[in-house]
Formats: C-alpha cells, sequence, structure tokens
C-alpha cells in the first residue's frame, strides 16, 4: 500500500524555514508517556518533589519524549516516512506547560545513487528568543517528481 | 574591509551538528539575501588540527575559512587565533582547567591572540569571574555579541566593554549550520590569513555587528 507524500525534493530549497510549531506538553501527556515507556510515576519527569532532589526546579518532558514531539513536527511537514536520522543536542531542560517554539531550516540539500537528501537544523526554544533547549538535526530521504 | 565569523563550531566539535561545507553552502544563502560575509573562523573545542586543509573548499565556495580553538579555562571558554605549533606544545588543549590568563601569555607569546568567548554569559562568563574579584590585565578585546547567547547575556558583555575600554568582537557559536554568521566582526583591514587576523585584532579597528547591519557594505 503506498502512502501519500506530502513533500517533494523539488518543493524544497536550501535556507528555507517551516515554523515555528508551538508545542506544550501536559503533565498528564508525561505520566501517559512514561507509564507506556515503563518509568511509571512519580519520578522526575512527573513530580515536583523527585524532580528537586536531583535539583531540578521541576518536572522536565522526558528526552525521548521531546524527540518524538520533534519528529511528528518535522513529519506534519515533510510527510510520514521520510525521516531517516533524528539528531538531537540538550542544551537544557524543557519544561511542562510551557509553549515550544520548534523551528525547522532546510541546511542542505543533496540528490546521488543513494536518493533524494535533505537535512534540516532543527531548535526547540521557549516563548522568548533565547538559547535553544535543544538543537538538532533531521536528515530527510523525500521522493522527486520526476 | 572584511567582515568574519569569529566563532563557530563544525561536527569535529561534539556538540555541533554542521559540516565545514554546510557552513560555506549555507553562507551562500545569506549572500543571496545580500548579506556580506568575507569568512568564518573555525573555533573548535578543546582541540586543533594543524593536517585539515580547507583551501580546497574555501576557493569552491568563495568564502575564507581560517582555524583556531575555543578552549576551556578556569575563567570561562577562550577564543584562541592563529595557533601555531610552538603553541600547541605549550599549551595542553584538552585541559579544561588551564590557567585562563597563562593562556593568554602563552598566546601572545607566539604570535597569538586570545579572546574571551560570551564573557556575559551567566555562570561561566568572565564578568562572573570579575565579579568574584579576578583581574585580566592582559585582556584587551572581548566577544562582545555572541549570537548564541541571550540578549541580556549579550548586555552584561556591552556593559563590560562600556566600563573597561574592552573591545569587542562577534561571532556567531554556531553549531548548525543555518546559525552561521549571525554575527560578524566587520574589519577594517584585508584578512586572508591567521597572522593578519591578529595583526587586525591588535590594531583595534573593528566592530561586532549582526548579519544584518552588513547589507549596506559593498560586496566583494
Amino acid at each position: 500500500m503506498s502512502q501519500a507524500t506530502k513533500l517533494y525534493f523539488e518543493d524544497v530549497e536550501l535556507g528555507d524555514e517551516i515554523g515555528p510549531a508551538i508545542i506544550s506538553v501536559a503533565l498528564d501527556q508525561v505520566v501517559d508517556f512514561c507509564s507506556l515507556w515503563g518509568n511509571p510515576a512519580p519520578n522526575r519527569f512527573t513530580d515536583q518533589a523527585e524532580a528537586e532532589k536531583i535539583g531540578l526546579d521541576g518536572p522536565i518532558v522526558p528526552g525521548i519524549m521531546t524527540m518524538a514531539l520533534v519528529s511528528r513536527v518535522v513529519t506534519d511537514w515533510a510527510g510520514a516516512g521520510t525521516v531517516a536520522d533524528l539528531d538531537l543536542v540538550f542544551r537544557g531542560t524543557v519544561p511542562h506547560n510551557q509553549p515550544l517554539h520548534v523551528g525547522i531550516q532546510v541546511s542542505d540539500t543533496e540528490q546521488d545513487d543513494d536518493g533524494n537528501h535533505v537535512q534540516c537544523d532543527i531548535t526547540m526554544t521557549g516563548p522568548v528568543p533565547d538559547r535553544p533547549y535543544v538543537i538538532g538535526t533531521a536528515r530527510l530521504n523525500l521522493p522527486s517528481r520526476d | 574591509m572584511t567582515y568574519l565569523d569569529l566563532h563557530c563550531h563544525s561536527v569535529a566539535s561534539d556538540d555541533s551538528r554542521a559540516t565545514v561545507e554546510q557552513y560555506l553552502k549555507f553562507i551562500q544563502v545569506h549572500r543571496k539575501k545580500g548579506y556580506t560575509i568575507d569568512g568564518i573562523v573555525l573555533t573548535e573545542h578543546r582541540k586543533f588540527d594543524f593536517d585539515i586543509d580547507y583551501s580546497q573548499l574555501a576557493d569552491q565556495y568563495g568564502v575564507l575559512v581560517l582555524k583556531g580553538a575555543e578552549l576551556d579555562t578556569c575563567f570561562g571558554h577562550m577564543l584562541v587565533y592563529n595557533i601555531t605549533p610552538a603553541m600547541a606544545k605549550d599549551v595542553d588543549f584538552g585541559d579544561v582547567k588551564m590557567d585562563g590568563r597563562e593562556l593568554i601569555k602563552a598566546a601572545r607569546h607566539h604570535g597569538g591572540f586570545v579572546v574571551p568567548a560570551h564573557p556575559g554569559r551567566f555562570g561561566i562568563g568572565l564578568v562572573e569571574y570579575m565579579e568574584q574579584g579576578e583581574v585580566f590585565e592582559d585582556v584587551t578585546i572581548v566577544e562582545r555579541v555572541n549570537a548564541g547567547s541571550k540578549p541580556e547575556e549579550n548586555e552584561r558583555a556591552e556593559d563590560l566593554c562600556q566600563r573597561t575600554g574592552y573591545l569587542g568582537t562577534a561571532g556567531s557559536d554556531a553549531h548548525l549550520a543555518s546559525h552561521i554568521a549571525r554575527a560578524v566582526t566587520e574589519f577594517k583591514a584585508d584578512i586572508r590569513t591567521e597572522p593578519e587576523l591578529v595583526d587586525a585584532l591588535i590594531s583595534g579597528e573593528f566592530r561586532p555587528v549582526y548579519i544584518q547591519e552588513t547589507a549596506a557594505a559593498p560586496v566583494a
């Protein structure tokens, strides 16, 4: 069964900016995620006291949940199944219940025998322009119109 | 006039995700918008590679690529320019607790130059150490604009320059291709080599600018 594609390689240009997509993570979402992940609450991701025990100001969004959220932002734009690699660097903790701005910028495009590759730079910041919580790259494989 | 990004990291630094070629490609995006970027200085964390040669890439994209380093010291991060084999013998680049004052002296002794990076950054910038009473007689230039810093951290750096008379440079501190050259240093001199960069810093004829301020400059 073939899947509808939202984006073609020819649609993308070096320097294109997408977003920012604004997302927010509520406590109950983190609790659900931790439960599915096998790290049930209470823990540093869900509980104020547990977070403070390890020196955090409050509970934080788990790194792999952040990766999942970023991946969804990318696939919402590029289409399901396009992300070949997602490589994020955490420069700060990601807070609950805050607007998280996820920006995407096309930083490289390349065609070779293996396909049509697009690299996107990813940043996740708070609402005020600031040092990002997360930076990284996503490598996409896109179909060509040809 | 030369516009150089004096602070950026390629994948040779463990926390960067941009190759040198991706930086040079992205500079073409900036140029298409009318911005003037003449070159970059790679300042990898805690290392310097004498053997790696970017001249072919530099020629291909028409962007000057110079090499320096960003070293960790007991007084915060410091950008080092015109690194020579003799300097690398005297300085242990991997020593994250090295004495920043000694680094400044060693660099000068070997014809290099040290600029404290992001001095206004909370917790790790030079301002923090000065507030603790530390004195840095050999510092004359600091990185006044770091495009990776918070606005209030750059304001602290600007305050520092106004208070002390330090001159200020600018750099993107890019770790991603799209962040390259967001801030650059405008030099009066024509710079093509690391020793010429040091001469231009010593001359004091430069200023920090954001990329938007380069738009009206004549394109080389």
